[in-house]
C-alpha cells in the first residue's frame, strides 16, 4: 500500500513539476499571441477563435495545464494553513477552466436584430448549418437534410468536398471564400422563359441615379425613385392608378419599346412613343431625363462573390457547389433554389436560429448624441416580452442595463441607421451562460490566492 | 506640512473666483462638447500645424487673425504633412514639412486621394498609415476652411429650443455678429499694439466687449450657456500646462539624485526628494484638473494612460523607496516618469492630448475606472521593474563582482514590483472580464487587448515560476523584467497602434511605431550584451 502510494506520488511529481508549469505558461502565451496575429491579418475575431483559441493544440495546452494544476495540488497534500494562498490560486484556475467549458458547450452566445415594431422569437447563434428542403414539382417542400458545418475550421475544397444528398442527385459543396463581397450581376439569358431586363438612368442637373428593372417570370417590375415610379412591363398588363409613372412596355422580341408617361398633376398620360437602348425621354417632371442604358429581351440575375483578403464591412462567407452539371455560388444566410427534372430544392447555408419560448417585440429605439454632432453617446431599445406562460412585460434595454428574462440576458450591443442618421435597426446580443458562477468564484479565488501567496512569501523572506 | 501648503497653493486658482468670462474662457462648441476659446485655438493649431504655437505666437492670436482676415493665411506655410508617401503622392518635396492651404486645396490629385479614402472608409477597412495621413489632411483642411468661413460655433441655441446644436459665427444675426467681431478687434489690438497705454485701454475695451457678448448669449441660451467657472478650470489647465512642468521637475529630481549619489551628500538627497515630491504634486494636480474638466477619471486614451502610468511609477517608487530607505528607487522612478511625461508632452500627433467625449461603451464610469486603472497601474509597476532592470544591468556590466550586493537588492525590489504588478494585472484582467460580462454579455472573448494583457501576465508568471525552480537568479530577474516589459508595450501600445483589431477600437491610433520598436530593440541588444558579459566574457577580477 505504502509502496503503491509512493509510486503514485512519484508519477504525480513528474506532472506537478514547476518546469512543466513554466513550459505550459510560455505555451499559453505563444498560442495567444499567434491568435491575435491571425485576427489582425484577417480582421476577423471569429477566425482566430476557431483556428487558434479553439484548436486542438490550444485544448492540448489547457489539458496539460489542468493536469499540472491537479498534480501540484495533490503533491502538496496533506495541506497546511500556509498552503492556503497557493491552493486557492491554483484551484481557482481549475474552476475558471471548468466555467469556460460550461460556457462553451452549454451556453448560448447569439444576437437578435430587429426593426422597430418587429417581433422576434429566435436568437441567431454563431454555429452554421447546411439545410436542404426538397419537394416534387407539384407538392410542398420539407427538410430532408440538416447538419452543422464549420467551414472556417474545415473549408470545403475539390479534394475535401461536403456532399449533400438531394433525392437521386447530390449537391457537392467544393469551394469556400471566407471574405467575399456579394455583387448582383444581371446578364443575357439563353432561356426564353426569362423576362426582359432594362438598365436606366434618371437625371437632372442635381441628381443622377441608375438602376435595373428585371421582369424574371413576373408581368412587370416597379422601381420607386422618390418623386416617380419607373415600370417595366409586358405589353398591356400594367394599369395606371395614379402618381408620376413612366411605363416601358416590351413585347418580348423587339428592341423597340413603347413608353408612356403619366403625370400626377395632369391625372393621366402626358406623353407616349417608342424608345430603344441609348435613347432618352424628357419626362417633364422637374427637368428629369430618362435614359435607357441597356436592354435585354431575356435577362437573368446572378450573384457573384468577389473574394478579398480580409474581413471588412459588407463581406460574407460564400460557398461554391455543383449540382446537375452547373456551378453555383451562395453567401452565408441566403438560400438558393435549384431545379432538376422531377424535383426542386432549396439549399441554405446559414447561422442557426435558436427558438426561444417567448417572443420579443421592439417598440421604440432611441439614439442620444453628443451635442452638436452625430456621434452616438448612448442608445436604448424599448421592448415588450410576449410570453404565453408569463405576464406581458415592457422594459427598456440600454448600454449597461440589460434585460434578464427566461435565463437569458439581452444586452444593447449596436444599431444600424440610414443615410439620414435615423436608426433603422436595433441589435441586441443574447446570452445564456451557465459557467458564470464558476468564473466569478474562480476569479475571486485566484486574486485572493495570489495576494495571500505573495504576502506569505514576503513574510517568509523577512523572517 | 510643506507638501500640504504647496497643494493648497495650487488648488487656489481652480477654486477660482471667476465671476465673468474672459476672451480666453469664451465658450465654444466643438467635437461634441463646450470648451473655452483658448482650448479650441490650441487644438486646432495642434491639428493643422502640429504645434500649439505658430512662429512663437500663441494659438489664440493665430485663431483671432484667422477669423478676422482669413485671406493671407491661404499663402502661409502652416499645414503640416509628415507622411512621406503622402508628400510623394502630392508631388511635394520630401524634406519640406509645412505647406500652404492654397497649394494643397487647389491640388489636382486631392480629390482622387479623398475619394480613395472614402471607398475604404465606407467599407470600414482598417486604414494603413498612408490613408490615416490622408484622413488627417482632410480634417486639417476641413478645420482650416471651417474657421476661415466662420464655422466656429460660438452662440448657444435658444433655451426652449430642443436642439443642442450651437450656432456658427456665420449664422449669427447682425447684432450678435457685430458683438463678436468687436471682441476679436479688441483682442487683436492687444497683441498688435506696442504701446503700454494702448494695451491698457485695449484690455478695458476687450473686457467690455466680452461682457456685452456673453450677456447676449446668456439671455438667449439660459442654462445652455455655461457658467464662467465651468470654463475657468479648463483655461487654467491649458495655461498652466501642468504636465510640461511635471517632466521638468522629474528631470531635476533625477539629476539631483544622481549628484547626491556621486558625492553622497545628504543635502542633495533632501533637495532631490523635494523636487521629486513637487513633481509628484504637480502631476497629481494636473491629473485632478483633467478629472474635474471631463467629469471622469482620465484613462480613456493613450495619452491619458501614459500620464497615469507615469504617476503610478512614481507612486510605487515612493512607496518602495520609503520602505527600504534607499535613494536609488526614487531616482529610477523619476527617470522612468520623466520618460513617460516627455513622451506625453512631445508626441501630440501620436498621443492625442485633447479632451474628448467618451464612446457609448465607455460611459459606465465605475467599471471603466476600476478595470482600466487597475491594469494600467500594473503597467506602472512593471515599468518601474523595467527601470530597475536597466539600472541593474548597468551595474552588472560595469562591475558585477563589486556590485554583487547592490545587484541582489535591485533584483529583490524588481521582484517585489513584479509581484505587485502581477496582482494588479490579474485583478484588472478579471475586472475587465466582469465589465465585458456586464456590458457585452461575455466574460472572456479573446479580444486582442484582453488577450495581450493575458500574454503579458503569462510572461511575468513564467519569470516568477522560473525563479522558484532556480532557472532565474538575480541577473535573470533583472533581464527578465526588461524582456517581459516588451509584452506590456505590446498590450499597451501595440494592440491599438500595430494590430488595430478588436473591440477596444475606441483607443486606436497610429504612428510612432519606429520609435517604440527602436526602444524595444535597443533594450534587447542591451540585455544580450549584459548576458554576454555574464556568461561569455571572463570577469576582470578573474584575470
Amino acid at each position: 500500500m505504502a509502496k503503491s502510494q509512493s509510486t503514485f506520488r512519484k508519477i504525480n511529481k513528474k506532472f506537478a513539476s514547476l518546469k512543466l508549469a513554466v513550459f505550459v505558461i510560455l505555451a499559453m502565451g505563444t498560442m495567444s499571441a499567434w491568435g491575435t496575429i491571425v485576427e489582425s491579418i484577417y480582421q476577423d475575431a471569429k477566425r482566430a477563435q476557431e483556428t487558434v483559441y479553439h484548436s486542438w493544440y490550444s485544448y492540448g495546452i489547457f489539458l496539460l495545464l489542468s493536469i499540472n494544476l491537479i498534480a501540484v495540488i495533490i503533491d502538496r497534500y496533506p495541506w497546511k494553513k500556509r498552503h492556503m494562498g497557493f491552493i486557492s490560486a491554483h484551484v481557482g484556475i481549475l474552476i475558471l477552466i471548468g466555467g469556460s467549458i460550461a460556457t462553451r458547450y452549454y451556453g448560448v452566445d447569439g444576437s437578435m436584430a430587429f426593426n422597430i415594431n418587429e417581433t422576434r422569437k429566435t436568437v441567431t447563434v454563431g454555429q452554421t448549418d447546411i439545410i436542404l428542403y426538397s419537394g416534387l414539382m407539384s407538392g410542398g417542400m420539407r427538410p430532408v437534410f440538416e447538419q452543422e458545418v464549420n467551414f472556417i475550421k474545415n473549408p470545403p475544397s475539390p479534394e475535401n468536398p461536403f456532399v449533400v444528398p438531394a433525392g437521386n442527385d447530390k449537391i457537392v459543396i467544393d469551394g469556400y471564400r471566407p471574405y467575399a463581397i456579394p455583387q448582383n450581376k444581371i446578364e443575357e439569358s439563353t432561356k426564353v422563359t426569362d423576362g426582359a431586363g432594362l438598365r436606366f438612368q434618371i437625371a437632372n442637373e442635381r441628381v443622377s441615379e441608375s438602376d435595373w428593372l428585371l421582369l424574371g417570370k413576373e408581368s412587370f417590375d416597379i422601381k420607386n425613385m422618390g418623386p416617380a415610379k419607373i415600370v417595366l412591363g409586358k405589353k398591356g398588363l400594367f394599369k395606371y392608378t395614379g402618381g408620376n409613372v413612366l411605363l416601358v412596355e416590351t413585347d418580348g422580341q423587339s428592341e423597340q419599346l413603347n413608353y408612356k408617361v403619366f403625370t400626377a398633376s395632369k391625372n393621366g398620360m402626358t406623353d407616349s412613343g417608342t424608345v430603344k437602348a441609348g435613347e432618352s425621354i424628357q419626362t417633364g417632371w422637374m427637368g428629369l431625363t430618362f435614359r435607357i442604358l441597356k436592354f435585354m429581351n431575356h435577362a437573368k440575375q446572378r450573384w457573384e462573390y468577389e473574394p478579398i483578403e480580409s474581413k471588412a464591412e459588407g463581406t460574407v462567407q460564400a460557398i461554391r457547389f455543383q449540382f446537375d452539371g452547373n456551378e453555383y455560388w451562395t453567401g452565408l444566410n441566403s438560400s438558393v433554389r435549384l431545379f432538376s427534372n422531377d424535383a426542386h430544392h432549396v439549399l441554405i447555408y446559414g447561422n442557426r436560429q435558436l427558438p426561444l419560448e417567448f417572443a420579443l417585440k421592439l417598440d421604440e429605439f432611441r439614439v442620444g448624441r453628443y451635442q452638436g454632432t452625430r456621434r452616438a453617446a448612448s442608445y436604448e431599445s424599448d421592448v415588450t416580452v410576449q410570453d404565453p406562460k408569463g405576464e406581458k412585460l415592457s422594459t427598456t434595454i440600454s448600454m449597461n442595463e440589460p434585460l434578464y428574462y427566461g435565463g437569458f440576458t439581452f444586452y444593447q450591443s449596436s444599431f444600424q441607421e440610414d443615410e439620414m442618421g435615423r436608426p433603422t435597426m436595433s441589435i441586441l446580443s443574447v446570452n445564456y451562460d451557465p459557467g458564470r458562477p464558476f468564473k466569478y468564484l474562480g476569479s475571486l479565488m485566484i486574486v485572493f490566492g495570489i495576494i495571500h501567496l505573495f504576502y506569505f512569501r514576503s513574510k517568509k523572506v523577512k523572517s | 506640512m510643506k507638501k500640504g501648503l504647496f497643494i493648497l497653493l495650487f488648488l487656489l486658482p481652480s477654486l477660482g473666483f471667476a465671476e465673468s468670462f474672459t476672451f480666453e474662457s469664451l465658450p465654444v462648441q466643438e467635437s461634441g462638447r463646450v470648451k473655452p476659446m483658448v482650448t479650441v485655438a490650441q487644438e486646432m493649431l495642434q491639428l493643422i500645424h502640429g504645434k500649439s504655437t505658430y512662429q512663437k505666437k500663441p494659438a489664440l492670436d493665430i485663431l483671432t487673425t484667422w477669423i478676422l482676415v482669413p485671406e493671407p493665411w491661404m499663402q502661409k506655410e502652416i499645414i503640416k504633412i509628415d507622411h512621406h508617401g503622402l508628400k510623394k503622392a502630392l508631388g511635394f518635396p520630401k524634406d519640406k514639412k509645412y505647406f500652404t492651404p492654397e497649394e494643397i486645396s487647389t491640388h489636382q490629385r486631392l480629390n482622387v486621394l479623398f475619394s480613395d479614402l472614402q471607398v475604404r472608409a465606407a467599407r470600414k477597412e482598417k486604414l494603413n498609415a498612408y490613408y490615416q495621413a490622408i484622413q488627417r489632411l482632410e480634417s486639417q483642411l476641413l478645420t482650416f476652411f471651417g474657421i476661415s468661413q466662420g464655422g466656429i460655433k460660438v452662440f448657444p441655441p435658444a433655451k426652449d429650443d430642443e436642439s443642442t446644436n450651437w450656432k456658427a459665427l456665420r449664422e449669427l444675426d447682425q447684432q450678435q455678429s457685430e458683438a463678436f467681431f468687436k471682441m476679436l478687434a479688441a483682442y487683436s489690438t492687444q497683441f498688435v499694439s506696442q504701446k503700454e497705454s494702448e494695451k491698457k485701454t485695449g484690455k478695458e475695451d476687450l473686457d467690455a466687449a466680452v461682457a456685452a457678448y456673453t450677456a447676449m448669449a446668456e439671455e438667449v441660451g439660459g442654462d445652455k450657456y455655461p457658467e464662467p467657472e465651468d470654463m475657468w478650470t479648463e483655461v487654467h489647465y491649458q495655461t498652466l500646462e501642468p504636465f510640461f512642468w511635471t517632466w521638468i521637475l522629474y528631470l531635476l529630481a533625477a539629476l539631483v539624485f544622481t549628484f547626491s549619489f556621486l558625492f553622497a551628500r545628504s543635502l542633495m538627497t533632501k533637495l532631490g526628494s523635494a523636487f521629486f515630491l513637487l513633481a509628484f504634486g504637480m502631476h497629481t494636480y494636473g491629473f485632478a484638473l483633467r478629472c474635474i474638466i471631463t467629469g471622469r477619471p482620465p484613462v480613456s486614451n493613450m495619452y491619458e494612460t501614459v500620464v497615469w502610468v507615469g504617476w503610478g511609477v512614481v507612486l510605487f517608487a515612493a512607496i518602495f523607496g520609503f520602505l527600504r530607505k534607499k535613494t536609488w528607487i526614487p531616482l529610477v522612478g523619476s527617470i522612468v516618469a520623466t520618460l513617460c511625461m516627455l513622451v506625453a508632452d512631445f508626441a501630440p500627433v501620436i498621443l492625442d492630448s485633447t479632451l474628448q467625449p467618451l464612446e457609448p461603451v465607455l460611459r459606465s464610469n465605475l467599471w471603466l475606472t476600476i478595470h482600466v486603472m487597475t491594469i494600467t497601474l500594473s503597467y506602472a509597476a512593471f515599468f518601474l521593474a523595467f527601470g530597475i532592470g536597466d539600472y541593474g544591468l548597468f551595474l552588472h556590466v560595469k562591475d558585477r563582482k563589486g556590485n554583487k550586493k547592490k545587484i541582489r537588492e535591485l533584483a529583490q525590489v524588481s521582484y517585489n514590483c513584479i509581484q505587485v504588478g502581477v496582482v494588479l494585472l490579474t485583478a484588472g484582467t478579471i475586472l475587465g472580464g466582469v465589465w465585458a460580462d456586464y456590458s457585452w454579455g461575455r466574460f472572456w472573448g479573446w479580444d486582442p487587448k484582453e488577450t495581450w494583457a493575458f500574454i503579458a501576465l503569462m510572461g511575468y508568471l513564467a519569470i516568477l515560476h522560473a525563479r522558484l525552480v532556480g532557472w532565474v537568479k538575480d541577473f535573470g530577474m533583472l533581464a527578465g523584467s526588461i524582456i517581459s516589459f516588451s509584452l506590456v508595450i505590446m498590450a499597451w501600445y501595440g494592440v491599438n497602434f500595430v494590430l488595430g483589431a478588436g473591440l477596444h477600437s475606441y483607443g486606436f491610433g497610429a504612428g510612432g511605431m519606429e520609435y517604440v520598436i527602436g526602444f524595444v530593440v535597443i533594450h534587447m541588444i542591451y540585455v544580450g550584451y549584459a548576458w554576454f558579459v555574464e556568461y561569455a566574457a571572463p570577469s576582470p577580477q578573474q584575470k
